[in-house]
């Protein structure tokens, strides 16, 4: 195969120029974060700052309720991505490993769930959070986000049926309950799909602004999200901290996507292909 | 065959736990309400949170509210109230509603004269509460004969102008719609200034115009009721086809900057704050706004909505009547909230409140201080207009339609015609009708 | 140990949370939306009537919502459009590139950006006074491109829309690019030596392998262009009038805005038959394909 350097300058040129649609946005919201009032007025959007001014980030921060906002995100994500892997894993488990005669009911539910319209069917949803007591407390969205969906049924399922059932099977002659197969066998040989699982859920359930917009409207419960709705709401047209708002939601995103990136990759690979 | 039947039943009892949870949801608010009512004890000694929910467009509003309300703890140390705010009252409304289906409505909610009548269920009648007797409009919007929510305060629906421009370009306050044209073609064709500015990316702004003008110029308050009596009350040589023309006339004159759709509500009050645009139309709750982003009202002045076509008519001005209080009937401490309203409005504390929204009293016997009124009164002594919202079937029928005047407005700022909209509205409204 | 009690007990015990959470969460407030798609209900008061299927009926011949859907058609299709370019896009850092890594990190980032961030985002990248895109155009001598982007009926769809690809698309390439990777090399090194050309291997080898995936995102898209909320309901409200209405922002409006709980409930059953049919229609003509 001869590969010719020329043929290949076309193509660095297209992905730098899909690099810069993509950077664009993103860059230009740093930049606009670091001016001052009067610098917006008068340079031009797309300049470099003059002098990079902490001011805008140092108010958003502060009046933007962000750290509440971080610490509240942090709780739901961890929490409810722990949870949801572990009941998804079980639901897969039991679904891949047993049959009974509910099963293919079950799996039609998970099927019906994922073509539910959002929104609207928050008013009854709103009714059962409301009288299970949990309105306006963590606990809503965590519960809400620990149910599995049917995509995560899908890969786990893949998995599972890649793990031999011989292995099971001697684990019983040995005389393990299937409590004991789950948690020694098949939950640790998941763990590689469950990353990246995970880290999927993780960027829904960091990036959700409609549920704890509706189920936990207090100052102290405010999410990334739903504490930069309320911010920009404030002030849509100081486009300086409204940008030095955004820049502060995004950086936790982007500092964990760089860290983790090598997993979502590998395991879109594994997981949401070879089906 | 033994798996089959405990799977049937594994079933069963999840559907049972579903259908549990469903029933206790479904209760009527009502009904749930009923039993602590009775169970409330009146004493000091339980501890008890009221959350009133607000929203205003004015952060600092907002904080002033906030704050204020925590020193009720020092009147009653077994009550403590917070505040829960909205920015806006669209987002305000979604979140309530919500809330109402599920019963979870705060003890002390805000309210506009127009969601009365939709939330007459969810609220408690307020006539036994002695502030009720001083309250000047209380009455005007009671539901069905009762109060169901206390109007905080009352204001004039202006328009701002800079008098600098105007001496600038030797203009003369208009009083008439042709002299208001008038007005604004100069400023547009000495082309230093933005005639007038408008935030038309968010539907609101064009309130005044497409929601205020056919009412004004109908001259008669119960105007939105009235409409629901007729089948075609928007065609031709109807004050809705009246205001709607002066409307087109002026939003078509391109007066309103390179792209009034284009900018939201903060942003032309940028515009008009930074004089960069002469006009801008607004309740009095702009002025703060103003004063704040400003420094002071040196150059703020303002007359009122100059709607008639000619002077052959006296010009009134529209006063609005807002920031209702009402009490959810779904509170577990309907009397600690009445308590709390009582106090709220006593004349100490209210004359406080007054003061940080920087609007007219709507009790007797309290005074506002707002400088700038009283020099708009000194210059301008109209008579006054009171806002009547719709009755119930006017709501129903709107609802039914889908009727938004503001984003109707935003459709003729993109060049819809008045006469394709009232064709339109006239038989929606016809066939709305024949539905009931 | 009795392994067909404890299979009974392990069946049960692993399935009653997520079922339960399913049922509760999910299945229940269906049926509840079925129920309220048949009443009048207003979604606040305490009683409502049933009106059989007049809510259904209303909402087939009310405009605004044929209107809102045709919104969401363009949605659908411009995604559809890009489906080649992902592809190739997806090829493309298939190949030894050097950084190729690099750019796949880039190409994938706006996805897992904050959604609500990217929408105020681009609100101010179509700022008509001062804004950045303005700005670029006038820069790079391209003045006469520059539009009312959110405020010209015609133009305001496709301002979302661009938002909507720019979320979007990078992840449609980052799963295509899975797909490939998952296609034996064998397979091209086979066909080259039979003499075939980059495009039989293209149509032959390439595009029968990531069949799945094209499947996968023909579903995401059916599913997300006609749900798409966000984008609409943060940077426009719908507006200007309701010129970028969609299905959902319509749905909505009419449960929260206008009182008509029971016809939005309508609305939202009928979005969900929708993405049904669509879904099922795409994977007959991609079936009937696959067995030519």
């Amino acid at each position: 195969m001869i590969r010719r350097m020329s043929s290949r300058v076309p193509v660095y040129l297209f992905f730098i120029l899909i690099s810069a649609i993509v950077l664009f946005p993103v860059l230009i919201s740093v930049f606009t974060a670091f001016k001052t009032g009067p610098e917006l007025m008068k340079s031009s959007p797309l300049a470099l700052p003059e002098s990079w001014q902490f001011g805008n980030l140092i108010t958003a921060f502060k009046t933007g309720n962000m750290l509440v906002g971080f610490r509240n995100t942090a709780v739901l994500v961890v929490v409810s991505v722990i949870l949801n892997t572990v009941l998804g894993s079980m639901t897969s488990y039991i679904l891949n490993r047993f049959d009974f005669r509910v099963k293919k009911l079950i799996m039609a539910m998970f099927m019906v769930a994922m073509v539910i319209p959002f929104y609207t069917t928050e008013v009854s949803r709103f009714q059962i959070i409301k009288s299970l007591g949990l309105y306006d407390t963590i606990f809503a969205p965590l519960l809400i986000y620990a149910g599995t969906d049917l995509l995560q049924i899908f890969i786990f399922l893949q998995f599972i049926e890649k793990i031999s059932s011989q292995l099971d099977e001697s684990a019983m002659i040995d005389g393990a309950s299937y409590l004991t197969i789950y948690r020694k066998i098949i939950f640790p040989l998941l763990l590689p799909a469950s990353a990246t699982l995970a880290i999927i859920k993780a960027v829904d359930i960091m990036n959700d602004m409609y549920i704890p917009y509706l189920y936990m409207p207090s100052k102290e419960l405010h999410t990334l999200s739903t504490a930069l709705m309320t911010f920009v709401g404030q002030r849509s047209s100081d486009f300086g901290q409204l940008s030095a708002a955004i820049v502060i939601v995004l950086i936790p995103t982007i500092v964990i996507y760089l860290l983790l990136q090598k997993y979502i990759f590998a395991g879109i690979a594994e997981g949401a292909v070879k089906g | 065959m033994n798996r089959g039947k405990w799977a049937g039943w594994l079933l069963t009892c999840m559907l049972l736990v579903t259908v549990i949870a469903g029933c206790s949801g479904g209760n009527t608010p009502a009904a749930q309400n009923g039993g602590q009512e009775g169970k409330e004890s009146k004493g000091s000694g339980e501890k008890v949170t009221l959350k009133m929910a607000m929203w205003d467009s004015n952060n600092d509003f907002i904080t002033f509210v906030t704050e204020k309300v925590k020193e009720y703890s020092s009147v009653k140390p077994n009550v403590s109230v917070e505040v829960e705010s909205f920015k806006s009252d669209s987002d305000y409304l979604q979140a309530i509603k919500v809330r109402a289906g599920g019963g979870a409505l705060p003890d002390i909610m805000e309210l506009k004269p127009n969601w009365l009548a939709d939330f007459k269920d969810q609220l408690i009648p307020l006539d036994d509460v002695g502030v009720v007797d001083t309250n000047k409009y209380a009455k005007t919007y009671a539901i069905d004969g009762k109060v169901l929510a206390i109007p905080s305060v009352s204001f004039p629906e202006l328009v701002y102008y800079h008098p600098s421009i105007f001496e600038e370009l030797n203009l003369e306050v208009p009083t008439t719609w042709p002299q208001f044209m008038e007005v604004l073609t100069a400023i547009q064709q000495d082309g230093t200034y933005i005639p007038y500015a408008m935030g038309g990316k968010d539907a609101w702004p064009d309130y005044p115009f497409n929601e205020f003008l056919p009412h004004i110029l109908s001259d008669n308050e119960n105007y939105l009721s009235d409409l629901a009596k007729e089948d075609t009350p928007f065609g031709e040589g109807t004050p809705f086809y009246q205001a709607y023309q002066q409307i087109a006339e002026m939003y078509n004159a391109g007066v309103m900057g390179p792209d009034p759709l284009g900018i939201g509500a903060d942003q032309a009050n940028d515009l008009f704050i930074s004089k960069q645009a002469a006009i801008m139309a607004s309740g009095l709750w702009f002025v703060p706004t103003y004063q704040g982003k400003a420094g002071n009202l040196d150059d703020l002045a303002a007359f009122p909505m100059p709607y008639r076509p000619n002077e052959d008519t006296p010009l009134k001005l529209m006063m609005f009547t807002d920031h209702f209080y009402g009490i959810s009937s779904t509170s577990k401490h309907p009397e600690e909230a009445k308590a709390f309203m009582e106090w709220f409005y006593s004349p100490e504390v209210y004359k406080e409140y007054l003061n940080a929204a920087q609007l007219d009293s709507a009790f007797e016997g309290v005074e506002s201080e707002v400088p700038f009124l009283k020099s708009f009164y000194g210059e301008h002594q109209p008579d006054n207009f009171i806002y009547i919202p719709g009755d119930t079937t006017y709501t129903e029928l709107s609802n039914a339609i889908q009727l938004d005047v503001k984003a109707l407005g935003q459709e003729m700022m993109a060049g819809k015609s008045v006469d394709d909209i009232v064709k339109d509205l006239n038989a929606k409204w016809t066939e709305a009708r024949k539905n009931k | 140990m009795n392994y067909n009690l404890q299979k009974k007990l392990v069946i049960f015990g692993f399935l009653f949370i997520p079922v339960g959470l399913l049922m509760l969460f999910l299945l229940y407030p269906t049926l509840k939306l079925f129920q309220f798609s048949l009443t009048d209900w207003n979604g606040i008061s305490e009683s409502f009537s049933y009106v059989g299927l007049k809510n259904y009926v209303m909402a087939f011949r009310t405009e605004g919502v044929w209107d809102a859907l045709s919104n969401n058609l363009l949605y659908f299709i411009m995604h559809l459009v890009f489906i080649p370019i992902e592809i190739m896009v997806a090829v493309l850092l298939n190949q030894k590139l050097r950084a190729s890594h690099f750019f796949r990190s880039i190409v994938f980032m706006p996805y897992i950006l904050n959604g609500v961030a990217v929408a105020y985002i681009f609100s101010y990248l179509y700022n008509p006074i001062n804004g950045p895109l303005n700005a670029l155009l006038g820069a790079a001598g391209l003045e006469g491109l520059i539009q009312s982007w959110l405020s010209d009926p015609n133009v305001v769809n496709y301002s979302l829309v661009a938002v909507s690809l720019w979320r979007f698309s990078g992840f449609h390439v980052i799963l295509f690019l899975a797909g490939l990777q998952s296609v034996p090399q064998d397979l091209y090194e086979a066909a080259t030596i039979d003499g075939a050309n980059g495009w039989h291997k293209f149509r032959f080898i390439t595009v029968p392998g990531i069949r799945r995936v094209i499947e996968i995102v023909l579903f995401l898209n059916v599913r997300g262009a006609l749900q798409v909320f966000d984008i609409p309901f943060l940077m426009t409200q719908g507006g200007p009038g309701t010129s970028s209405s969609t299905f959902t922002v319509y749905t909505i409006q009419a449960a929260f805005k206008y009182n008509n709980y029971g016809l939005a409930s309508s609305l939202a059953v009928m979005l969900m038959l929708m993405i049904i049919a669509f879904s099922m229609v795409q994977s007959k003509l991609l079936g009937g394909k696959g067995d030519e």
